[in-house]
């Protein structure tokens, strides 16, 4: 369905995105990396925002650049969202609607349904600049939804969400998954956990992992230790103290190591695991 | 023009600016005939507070595309009709029909006024054109609004409104020979624009 092939990026002598291919279908996918990773740039890039030194993002087999089919199905996100703050959050949507090329009749219903969906509708006659940044931060996915949007790229959605609102965030992209291509960009691995099918790592402009939460799991089967304080410089090899916790007074580290050690491992590694173990070198 | 519309309604109170300069320019011009019939002293007074305010509208506007926070979603459903030249040349059609207002009631006031209605047209497309060019070079509103109030009111006083660089015209304006200048200003406006749109395609490409 979108097809991100052999793609390259550069700032200046700064390369940023390093041939990139990736394949998204019908699903929801997490983007997951460190700050700095890339993963705004390649959303950008797969946007239409920026246009790559080299390779292409196809939608449907044909360049973005050239489908008036990819504009009409594309819904997007920015990092930061909070335009025309003297209008009311109808009429924000109101001029989303008019961007996307929405029929003039359907705006009523489709902005009542965007609205309903990350449940700002009593706040539709509110200015945009007197909603709090969680609401302003939802309108943005209000907007991205909205209309006929299949192709949805969400960066960093959850930024700035109290814990409440990145539940309902996270029950939303649930409600709306189906028949849709979400790419959710975030650095928070629980968010991608609850919420995603897929996930694509990206490390410094590469991607290092494409697959299921399953499969970014096992990247750290017999890999992940739960270990006391003091047993923590007992694990050998290559490791990396993933957390350090207490547990009934008593401190303990969560510690990713590459080679087999003396203690029991955990027999279900978490998505933070996998993440980290790729990240770190140790999968 | 939707779009549009909800833009200048996003500015509410700041979109009446040209409305109040407008009617200031109409006591102004009421006082200056009073006092001393001086169609000259009145011509720069309306060059001053109507040519002077032309940029208001679109620079506000440019200030969303190049400030506002989450503006990418303007560039990415971008279309041929979605140019904001397109929009500049709207907002100015929509000043130049206040203007054209203005001057009726001027027209009550001393006569011929179609001149200097031609010439103060021109030179506010002239205004938006270089507001236009300099908020994309820039990459800034503010910097652009302050040249052109300081362009403005420098030039369109009397005392400098020959120098060459003046878009402004001077003495009585009566016949048509004060629009010898308007065609130049017309011409540099045309270009002006030309180059603002090569650096609005970049803009929508690499600047965000």
């Amino acid at each position: 369905m979108l097809t991100v092939k052999n793609l390259s990026k550069s700032y200046g002598r700064k390369k940023v995105l390093h041939s990139i291919d990736l394949e998204l279908d019908k699903q929801v996918y997490g983007l997951l990396g460190a700050n700095g990773a890339g993963k705004t740039t390649l959303i950008r890039c797969m946007a239409g925002l920026y246009e790559p030194q080299q390779g292409q993002v196809l939608y449907h087999n044909q360049p973005i650049q050239k489908s008036a089919l990819f504009l009409h199905d594309l819904g997007y996100l920015p990092q930061a969202f909070g335009m025309f703050q003297e209008l009311t959050l109808y009429e924000m949507m109101e001029y989303i609607c008019c961007l996307k090329k929405i029929d003039k009749s359907q705006y009523g219903s489709e902005i009542k349904q965007a609205l309903s969906s990350v449940n700002l509708e009593d706040k539709k006659h509110d200015r945009i600049k007197t909603l709090s940044g969680g609401m302003i931060r939802r309108s943005g996915i209000a907007q991205a939804i909205i209309g006929f949007s299949k192709v949805i790229f969400l960066d960093e959605p959850t930024a700035g969400l109290d814990p409440g609102e990145r539940a309902r965030f996270k029950n939303m992209i649930n409600t709306i998954k189906k028949d849709r291509t979400i790419l959710i960009s975030t650095h928070i691995v629980e968010d991608v956990d609850a919420c995603c099918q897929s996930v694509i790592v990206i490390e410094a402009g590469r991607v290092l992992f494409q697959g299921s939460c399953d499969q970014l799991k096992q990247a750290a089967a017999q890999k992940a230790y739960q270990v006391k304080a003091e047993d923590s410089d007992k694990i050998y090899g290559e490791k990396y103290i993933l957390k350090i916790n207490e547990v009934n007074g008593e401190i303990y580290h969560r510690v990713l190591a590459k080679e087999k050690q003396n203690y029991p491992y955990e027999e279900n590694p978490t998505l933070e695991d996998g993440y980290m173990c790729l990240v770190k070198g140790i999968a | 023009m939707d779009r549009l519309i909800l833009e200048l309604k996003n500015l509410r109170f700041y979109f009446f600016v040209p409305h109040i300069t407008m009617i200031l320019a109409g006591f102004g011009v009421l006082a200056t005939l009073k006092n001393s019939s001086d169609l000259a002293a009145c011509a720069s007074i309306i060059q001053i507070f109507v040519s002077g305010f032309a940029v208001w509208w679109p620079i506000l506007i440019l200030k969303e595309y190049l400030h506002s926070p989450g503006k990418e979603v303007l560039f990415v459903y971008k279309s041929a009709q979605d140019n904001l030249i397109v929009k500049m040349f709207l907002l100015w059609g929509l000043y130049a029909l206040h203007a054209v207002v203005l001057f009726i009631y001027f027209s009550t006031l001393f006569q011929p006024v179609i001149y200097l209605l031609i010439a103060t047209i021109i030179q506010c497309l002239f205004l938006i054109a270089l507001a236009y060019v300099l908020s994309l070079l820039l990459q800034n509103t503010f910097i652009p609004l302050l040249f052109n109030f300081a362009y403005v009111f420098t030039f369109s006083m009397v005392v400098y409104s020959d120098l060459p660089i003046s878009i402004f015209t001077r003495g009585i304006p009566d016949n048509p020979g004060i629009l010898n200048t308007s065609v130049v200003v017309l011409i540099f406006a045309g270009i002006l624009f030309r180059v603002g749109y090569q650096r609005e395609k970049r803009l929508y490409k690499n600047s965000i």
